[in-house]
């Protein structure tokens, strides 16, 4: 197969074509935040699987110039652009195109995402959505009628961030017939129409791949820093306009965009090599993170992000109140709002696991001034598939608000409008009964005492800023005291482990937990003395004729025989597990007797009669106090 | 499953308490903030988390940190995910009482086949396999006691009441009971409860600085409230801040003087 090569269109009409490419131009004000948002709603759009979080890396790769083939071409073409331009943007345009072509290594913006389907193909049947992503204009390509993105306006985001307007894709994804994993990678330009030395007119849109406009279908056809192992899509950018805050740029984006995916667990990012996490661990963190709210406020979208702190601090509160509002024409939508001073008395509509909008201004509810409302927060998203569905045939392109004049049907378009204002009018009501002041016939000025007291009160109540603050009591917890040194018995603990831990179970006999355990002093447990072990330590080993055995390690600062009991950590106590193997020393009574020497580390070799592979507590006692009667 | 400073998991476990690993450290500081009037709760917390390996896991989104939060008073028994490295947590009011127990933990959200941690100790033999939800970090318990935000609260003296009799409009001061009450209208009552909500220092200008004035001027020719709560702090601070009741001083300035020039508040009103 001849290597993938740029081609231009051939302008046979003599058309006039300049840089002005209104898809492109949509997302000029703001490229890096554009382009990070676009492709994180095409990626969720196709999850794989979803039981796991989509995956969507960004980075930029410096890739020499010789390692791009035809890259000659491109430049050629650029040099032709640079003569024939019209306007002094296209000029300057094209100059600094010529700049970075001509780089021994031309920087590469490469969005990678994960757990999806890659871009479904064959990437020559029309309709398909490699074919829609590449040769579609004005077609919206989707999987499912509530999903974000589609391929349409916003698939030109990646060409925003390029200064060559040249933008590569490769995909693996499955094949419909027999389900085989294919592989496919084109590329798309957008320059200005114009004719090559020997005169032959082309037209501003040129591709990147086989011939006669075809994909490249053979992974190994296109270099190794476009070829993929998964399934999924990866977009380059070529000539990546670098800024030294790209990385934040789109990240805050990110945050704004997709906090509420993120914190669900449908969608995780990595910025810059992994530099930038932001999952459902760290999105609290890096919404308030400095060098975010900075980078947002470089592309002016500060407040943005800290609108969408607010409603994260929303989707996360304990205090957060929650309506369900059955509306008419439109499905059940379910509002959280938080009350607390400060908050920005605004509603943010998701969908989809993206912020949408704070207002329904097109419906005539703008819902931006809520007078008799204490400060609160609010938000607002679908709970079903049909208002889902509706929400999203209100979306604009942008996907930053709803609007009722994109459906074309006079008759949908009315129900949409009658449901969209009801779901404004229950907005309020609801607000209202959460927020508004309750009604009392005397109230105590609390707010007052602070002027009329003693000193006593001050320092104890401050609030995060180092001010004065009456209304809250701050102080820190206390860390309990160790009272066990690493690995010895001590006092039993409290705590309970929801968070995991293998299961598993033998047969047992239920323990109370023992009086006066603990504090590495040999004390009274039952009829038995408790010798105090050092450093415990177990681990599982599989023996293909013993099964689940288990090592374990200790210290004793005795020597002599001991007896071991080793129990399980059972639901409320601990629960003995029953040993009925050692390699060292000899089974008693359910546990193990064996010789130790003052400060020696000892590893025994235990089985139990019933597998058992969680964790354990060991208890070690004087082996010839069992001899003592009652 | 409980879970002490004792118990032994079969797999390495970052903690103060097992020696699992050679270097690095788990703990959570945990600041508590007690809202007065509303009783809510919020937990800010730090986590310290020094172990690459383990931290790794955290920031990558491969393991999750959580605290198991215990309160026997009112029998409050969760798990509350925590964000990393550090965050907020709240509470509803009155569901945590005195003695709280909070112990923070680290736990897989993914499978790992092969893990090679770094400082591992010699006697578990890498690479480990690490099952989904097991536990790889215990930091130690902390404790806080909830409820002292009703002990440090100091009784106002002041009093907003909602009174039929009084016009719309106007505003009322009456020094007859425990607390000085000012006394409005209910439309009034309704307005100055939003502002105390959004616009303190409107309150405070419009509201407290005129019923304070008016307290100072009656206690300018008259001392019969010593029978009242509020007079003796309302006295001693007067004292404190060397405002004398005797004819002739400026009211106006006593009163800013108590309320600690609440003109200067007003700038807030403007701010975004």
């Amino acid at each position: 197969m001849a290597k993938p090569a740029f081609e231009f269109l051939p302008n046979a009409g003599d058309e006039q074509e300049g840089l002005g490419d209104a898809g492109i131009e949509t997302f000029r004000d703001a490229p890096y935040g554009s382009c990070a948002r676009e492709a994180g709603q095409n990626s969720r759009d196709a999850n794989l699987d979803n039981d796991k979080p989509v995956r969507i890396t960004f980075d930029v790769l410096s890739i020499p110039a010789k390692e791009i083939p035809s890259i000659d071409t491109l430049s050629s073409v650029i040099d032709s652009c640079f003569e024939q331009v019209s306007s002094e943007k296209e000029r300057d345009f094209f100059d600094n195109a010529r700049l970075t072509i001509n780089k021994p290594n031309l920087s590469i913006l490469r969005i990678a995402d994960f757990n999806t389907k890659g871009l479904l193909g064959p990437p020559s049947t029309r309709h398909s959505p490699f074919n829609a992503l590449l040769k579609g204009s004005g077609v919206s390509i989707k999987d499912s009628e509530t999903s974000g993105g589609s391929f349409g306006i916003g698939k030109n985001a990646s060409f925003a961030v390029s200064d060559l307007q040249t933008v590569l894709y490769s995909t693996i994804y499955q094949c419909e017939e027999d389900e085989s994993l294919k592989f496919a990678a084109q590329g798309k330009v957008k320059l200005i129409s114009h004719s090559d030395l020997k005169g032959e007119q082309y037209k501003a849109t040129g591709y990147w791949g086989g011939e006669s406009f075809q994909a490249v279908t053979e992974k190994y056809s296109v270099p190794e820093w476009m070829q993929r192992d998964s399934r999924g899509t990866s977009i380059f950018s070529l000539g990546f306009r670098y800024a030294n805050d790209w990385a934040e740029r789109m990240a805050s984006s990110l945050l704004t965009n997709f906090f509420a995916a993120v914190h669900d667990k449908t969608m995780v990012f990595e910025v810059d090599s992994g530099k930038i996490n932001i999952n459902s661990n760290t999105i609290e963190n890096m919404l308030s993170d400095e060098s975010m709210l900075k980078a947002a406020e470089a592309s002016g979208a500060r407040s943005g992000l800290e609108f969408a702190r607010e409603l994260y601090r929303c989707i996360v509160s304990a205090n957060a109140s929650v309506t369900i509002l059955d509306v008419p024409g439109l499905g059940r939508m379910r509002v959280r709002i938080l009350v607390d001073k400060g908050l920005p008395r605004r509603i943010g509509f998701i969908r989809n696991g993206m912020l949408i909008t704070d207002n329904l201004r097109y419906f005539d509810r703008p819902l931006a001034r809520f007078q008799n409302s204490r400060d609160f927060v609010a938000v607002v998203e679908p709970i079903d598939d049909a208002a889902s569905k509706l929400l999203k045939s209100l979306e604009n392109p942008a996907h930053d608000a709803f609007s009722a004049e994109r459906i074309n049907d006079g008759a949908k378009r009315s129900v949409a409008v009658k449901a969209l204002r009801k779901l404004g009018d229950l907005l309020r009501e609801t607000i209202k009964d959460v927020t508004g002041i309750q009604s009392q016939s005397s109230v105590v000025l609390d707010e007052l005492g602070e002027y009329f007291t003693g000193e006593g009160r001050g320092g104890e109540s401050s609030s995060s800023t180092g001010e004065n603050d009456p209304e809250n009591y701050r102080y820190s917890a206390r860390r309990k005291n160790n009272k066990e040194r690493a690995g010895g018995n001590g006092e039993a603990g409290e705590g309970q482990q929801n968070g995991g831990g293998n299961g598993g179970r033998s047969r047992t006999q239920e323990r109370g937990k023992g009086k006066g355990q603990g504090d590495g002093k040999k004390e009274s447990f039952g009829r038995d003395t408790l010798i105090d072990l050092k450093d415990v330590r177990n681990r599982i080993e599989t023996s293909k004729s013993n099964g689940t055995l288990r090592r374990v390690f200790f210290s004793a600062d005795v020597s002599g025989e001991v007896k071991l009991d080793i129990s399980a950590v059972g639901l409320n106590s601990s629960v003995n597990l029953v040993v009925s193997s050692v390699d060292i020393g000899v089974v008693s009574g359910g546990g193990v007797i064996v010789d130790v020497s003052n400060g020696q580390r000892c590893s025994i070799l235990v089985s139990f009669d019933e597998p058992y592979e969680g964790p354990i507590e060991v208890r070690a006692s004087y082996a010839e106090r069992r001899e003592v009667s009652e | 499953m409980r879970l002490s400073d004792f118990t032994k998991f079969p797999h390495p476990v970052l903690s103060p308490f097992t020696g699992d690993f050679l270097s690095g450290e788990f703990s959570v500081d945990f600041d508590v903030s007690e809202n007065l009037k509303t009783g809510s709760l919020f937990l800010r917390h730090n986590i310290v988390l020094t172990h690459p390996d383990v931290a790794y896991l955290v920031a990558s989104g491969q393991a999750v940190v959580g605290c198991l939060v215990k309160c026997s008073d009112t029998y409050y028994n969760e798990l509350r995910l925590l964000s990393y490295p550090d965050g907020n947590v709240d509470f509803v009011p009155g569901s945590l009482l005195n003695k709280v127990s909070l112990r923070p933990i680290v736990w897989l959200s993914t499978e790992l086949q092969r893990w090679s941690p770094e400082a591992l100790h010699s006697e578990f033999s890498v690479p480990v396999f690490m099952g989904l939800g097991d536990v790889i970090a215990i930091g130690a318990e902390s404790e806080i006691s909830v409820g002292q935000a009703k002990l440090a609260s100091i009784e106002s003296i002041f009093e907003l009441n909602n009174s039929s009799e009084v016009e719309e409009g106007e505003v009322r001061v009456d020094l007859e009971g425990d607390r000085i009450s000012i006394l409005v209208s209910p439309t009034v009552f309704s307005v100055i409860e939003l502002l105390r909500q959004r616009e303190m220092a409107v309150v405070l200008n419009s509201i407290y600085l005129p019923a304070v004035m008016e307290v100072l001027d009656r206690l300018q020719v008259d001392h019969s409230y010593d029978e009242w709560r509020w007079f003796v702090p309302f006295m001693e601070k007067c004292r404190a801040k060397g405002i004398a009741h005797e004819s002739g001083v400026s009211i106006l300035e006593g009163a800013q003087k108590l309320l600690e020039l609440p003109a200067l508040k007003l700038d807030e009103v403007i701010k975004e």
